[in-house]
């Protein structure tokens, strides 16, 4: 590996190395230094980011022996994870602090989830995007139970580690089938060997098990239920990362495996993922109608929201990406911010997540509420929104796609959603409050409430640069 | 081919021949060792027809009441893994001599044998490969024998093997990096080049720190004093504390042919093998410049013998450390294993590989 | 030759004698159940519950950091036997990839993991 290639690889290089270095700094340094430890964590998320700033316009590349590919598709990956991983971390700090799980540990498996799900966005190769997988799951794994003395938490890990190694172990066969088919994992010489004349007759069968293992990853239905009771007993700031990050990784990884490895088998891989949309829309908007815990009710709602991306990779066209890519930044920012009231509101041992605990919170905390409504309300579509803006794009590149039923069902489902995020709604602002006592927030939340509410009018209102850099990330995926 | 197979079948019969009857010897070994380091007379009452020979023919007597006791499975528990365990125990554990050479090629009627059973370039991975297997006939025996001493002992044993065989495992790291192969064989070979024109280039000149290690671990990992934890039989007797007849004695064999194997892993390695100080395929090559011929076959007999003399020889050491040494405690053997010997012979990694690349 | 020939050969012969010795102890020795016999050896009181179940957790510990390790040291081995090819380019790769290994063991040491009080 020449230094060149070596210098693409920096970001990486650091988020792991300090992954290293924190995972070292709780045991060897003394309790007084709790600060500096997710203050290491974000500066290496900053610096990771700023080493990718170096490598935008250099046009894409790939290293490794074609196992990586640096293009404009893996930096806005990149660079979305950064985000995540960063705000999570801020988001936890004050959390974990009140839990009494505040320990070096938790960012550097923050640090090495990111670098987990970067690879994925960088692999072009099934066995790297295997090992994405792995660094990822593994990291989450033990982030779900990081409250260890806590049932909850306990429990979710340990669903989450038995069916995650379960699907690991059928993405693996997937892509034992698929290399068996095409002799080779790197997606280049697995396309070359789907147009030369006929498909293999592995490579379906290995498509199916591929599917199944990324479709366990992102929660799309039948293969989600394990995400409302991992995403409810997990440590709320953990259930905020895995719910954007995890999901952004694997939606990454899928559409460079279908769009880059097996264009020959778009007939196939679109009807699948055509009934997957759907029932994962509809399933994860049904049952989020009936949760009264709003953890799990934004768990179902991150199902429904994984069956409305699913419609861009449908499309299988460039706009049909170009949405999905700005329908994630969307969906990360409404996200994060909900999962931010969220755990600033569940009060010691994470219990308060109630839909009474939200009553009148409009009175007790107006600046919270509003917040919160404004991301309730992009997750729910309301035009003004940069949730309406997503939507719109995706449904929109659906129909010019020619998938006219699959765009009307996503918006009827839609309709569906608007009443469970309004009945949140309408606990804060039309129900008296049980006792009222201020709820405090801390400060970097609320900075990060406010540039979200910013993020996502600017988002509904005036989406061009951000719709323009989709695109242009796009053209890395070919 | 027929001559293949033939000469593949004798070696075989060679080598467990040996190493069975090597076996059973240090069953009697063990016992006149302690009597005589114990100022006792040890084992000398059976007899055939008059004739003691020392009490050799204990080892017969022995082997017959083996065979000819109950065969006792625990009514609780596994009957299928509880008779598993010591055929896996032993199967392994002689397995292992398969890859172990004891002689250069021999040239019989115009046709080469390579005096190794199985000539493999990763022979020392084989090795591994077959002591790691034999851990689940010790850990098997402990949870089928529905039986809390067992249940420890099994445990005690599996961890502390899997322990030690790390270490064992990086300890002759240094050495593969000198020879630059695998291949027992190929470093049995290596090891006849000389030193400044007169120090045999043994392992264990080349690696003396490695050779202590290696020492050390290959002890613990036969499971036997000061490293016989899992079967103290003041305390908690063992894994095979449910085992009776022969099946005990499948346990009571391996442990005697897992220590003939770590005997003949360091004269192999370290001692060179089958090597003879100065004999070279034509006959000896002193450094005076002297020089004695000898026949092709008287050689290659030199060979072997040297390495059965070797081997005895690490026996019969293994054995005085067995007998001279007081038990380690659990925590105290596991500190030993992991927070000395593991970063040592990590330590002695990294110098023999810089020193290496600087003689380079 | 084929080295599965030898190989096999070793197997057959080995298995052959292993099971002359078990098949010969349950065939040649008595077989008379006592209940008193049929109880676990537990220094000759009653025995009360049952073997196995918990254990410590430092076994658990112990059987993960074993994995690492002989992971670590399977890429150990083929290094080793080629590392004068290598050369410095491999004596760093390794150096780097044992530091990290190496940052995950002071871990496990400092946090207790290797204490069996």
């Amino acid at each position: 590996m020449n230094p060149d290639e070596l210098f693409l690889l920096v970001p990486q290089s650091i988020l792991l190395g300090a992954a290293v270095l924190l995972m070292l700094m709780e045991p060897f340094s003394r309790q007084a230094g709790r600060r500096r430890l997710r203050m290491v964590a974000v500066a290496a998320v900053a610096v990771a980011a700023y080493a990718l700033r170096l490598q935008w316009g250099l046009g894409p590349r790939s290293i490794g022996g074609g196992m990586i590919r640096v293009d404009g598709f893996s930096l806005f990956f990149q660079w979305l994870f950064l985000v995540i991983t960063g705000l999570s971390a801020v988001l936890a700090a004050d959390f974990n602090q009140r839990e009494g799980i505040d320990r070096g540990e938790y960012y550097a498996l923050l640090l090495t989830a990111c670098s987990g799900m970067s690879l994925m966005a960088m692999s072009a190769d099934l066995i790297l995007t295997f090992i994405g997988i792995e660094i990822l799951s593994l990291s989450t794994y033990i982030l779900a139970g990081f409250k260890r003395r806590d049932i909850a938490s306990g429990e979710s890990s340990l669903k989450y580690f038995l069916l995650g190694s379960f699907a690991t172990a059928i993405l693996l066969y997937g892509i034992a089938l698929v290399y068996g088919a095409a002799g080779s994992t790197q997606y280049q010489a697995i396309r070359a060997a789907a147009a030369a004349g006929e498909v293999p007759a592995l490579l379906l069968p290995g498509l199916g098990l591929l599917l199944v293992g990324l479709g366990f990853k992102i929660g799309l239905v039948p293969f989600h239920s394990w995400i409302p009771d991992v995403y409810q007993g997990a440590p709320s700031p953990v259930t905020a990362f895995m719910s954007v990050g995890p999901k952004a990784a694997a939606i990454a990884a899928l559409l460079r495996l279908l769009v880059e490895a097996l264009p020959g088998l778009a007939p196939d891989w679109t009807r699948l993922l055509w009934l997957m949309a759907v029932l994962t829309m509809t399933l994860g908007n049904a049952a989020a109608l009936v949760q009264s815990n709003v953890k799990r009710m934004l768990a179902y709602s991150a199902i429904a929201q994984a069956g409305y991306i699913l419609v861009g990779v449908v499309a299988n066209t460039r706009e049909g990406f170009t949405a999905i890519l700005f329908y994630l930044v969307v969906y990360t920012v409404m996200n994060l911010m909900a999962f931010g009231v969220v755990l600033s509101l569940s009060g010691p041992g994470d219990r308060r997540v109630h839909l009474e605990d939200y009553a009148g919170l409009a009175r007790r905390a107006p600046f919270v509420a509003a917040a919160l409504g404004v991301a309730l309300l992009a997750l729910a579509g309301i035009p003004l929104t940069g949730g309406f803006m997503g939507k719109f794009f995706l449904f929109g590149s659906a129909v010019k796609a020619g998938f006219v039923g699959l765009a009307v069902i996503a918006v009827l489902n839609s309709v569906l959603s608007v009443y469970y995020y309004f009945r949140l709604l309408v606990y804060m602002y039309m129900k008296d409050a049980p006792q009222g006592g201020a709820e405090s927030i801390s400060r970097p939340v609320g900075a990060i409430l406010a540039i979200g509410v910013f993020l996502i009018l600017w988002l509904g209102v005036g989406p061009d640069r951000f719709l323009a850099l989709a695109g242009h990330s796009i053209l890395g995926l070919k | 081919m027929l001559f293949d197979v033939t000469a593949v079948l004798a070696k075989t019969l060679l080598v467990l021949g040996a190493v069975l009857g090597l076996t059973s010897l240090l069953t009697w070994m063990e016992r006149k060792q302690s009597a005589v380091m114990q100022d006792r007379l040890g084992a000398n009452r059976a007899s055939i027809l008059g004739v003691r020979a020392f009490g050799l023919v204990h080892i017969f007597s022995d082997a017959l009441k083996m065979f000819f006791k109950e065969d006792y499975v625990p009514p609780g528990g596994d009957r299928i893994l509880h008779t598993a365990a010591p055929c896996i125990a032993l199967f392994f554990a002689l397995m292992s001599f398969a890859v172990i050479p004891f002689g250069d090629t021999l040239t019989l009627a115009g046709r080469d044998i390579p005096l190794q059973v199985l000539p493999l370039n990763a022979g020392i991975l084989f090795v591994f490969a077959m002591t790691s297997l034999g851990i689940y006939g010790t850990f098997l025996a402990g949870i089928s024998s529905n039986n809390k001493y067992a249940f420890l002992g099994g445990l005690r044993a599996s961890s502390q093997m899997i322990s030690y065989e790390i270490t064992m495992g990086a300890t002759l790291i240094g050495l593969l990096m000198i020879f630059g192969t695998l291949d027992l064989q190929e470093i049995n070979r290596a090891q006849g080049d000389l030193l400044w024109g007169w120090l045999p280039k043994w392992g264990v000149v080349l690696q003396p720190f490695g050779f202590l290690l290696f020492l050390i671990a290959g002890m613990a990992e036969t499971k036997r004093v000061p490293f016989d934890l899992p079967e103290g039989e003041s305390e908690i007797v063992g894994y095979f504390v449910e085992y009776s007849s022969m099946k005990f004695g499948a346990f009571f064999m391996t442990d005697f042919i897992e220590t003939i194997l770590i005997a003949a892993l360091i004269a192999t390695l370290f001692f060179g093998g089958w090597q003879v100080p100065f004999l070279q395929s034509d006959g000896f090559h002193l450094p005076g410049g002297a020089h004695l011929a000898l026949g092709h076959l008287a050689v290659v007999l030199l060979q072997a013998a040297a390495l059965g003399l070797k081997v005895f020889f690490f026996c019969w050491l293994l054995l005085l450390i067995r007998w001279t040494l007081p038990r380690f405690r659990y925590d105290q053997l596991m500190r030993f294993g992991w927070k000395f010997l593991l970063p040592a012979s990590i330590l002695n990694i990294f110098v023999t590989a810089f020193v290496l690349l600087l003689l380079r | 030759m084929n080295p599965l020939i030898p190989l096999a050969v070793m197997a057959l012969l080995v298995a052959g004698i292993v099971a002359l010795f078990i098949l010969a102890s349950v065939f040649l020795g008595p077989g008379k159940r006592h209940p008193v016999k049929d109880t676990p050896f537990e220094c000759g009181i009653p025995s009360e519950g049952f073997a196995g179940g918990r254990m410590h957790i430092g076994y658990y510990i112990m059987a993960m950091l074993f994995v690492v390790f002989d992971v670590e040291l399977a890429f150990l081995f083929p290094w080793a036997a080629a590392l004068r090819g290598l050369g410095w380019f491999g004596f760093v790769a390794m150096f780097l990839f044992i530091a990290v290994i190496g940052a995950g063991f002071a871990y496990a040491w400092k946090m207790g993991a290797l204490e069996w009080e």
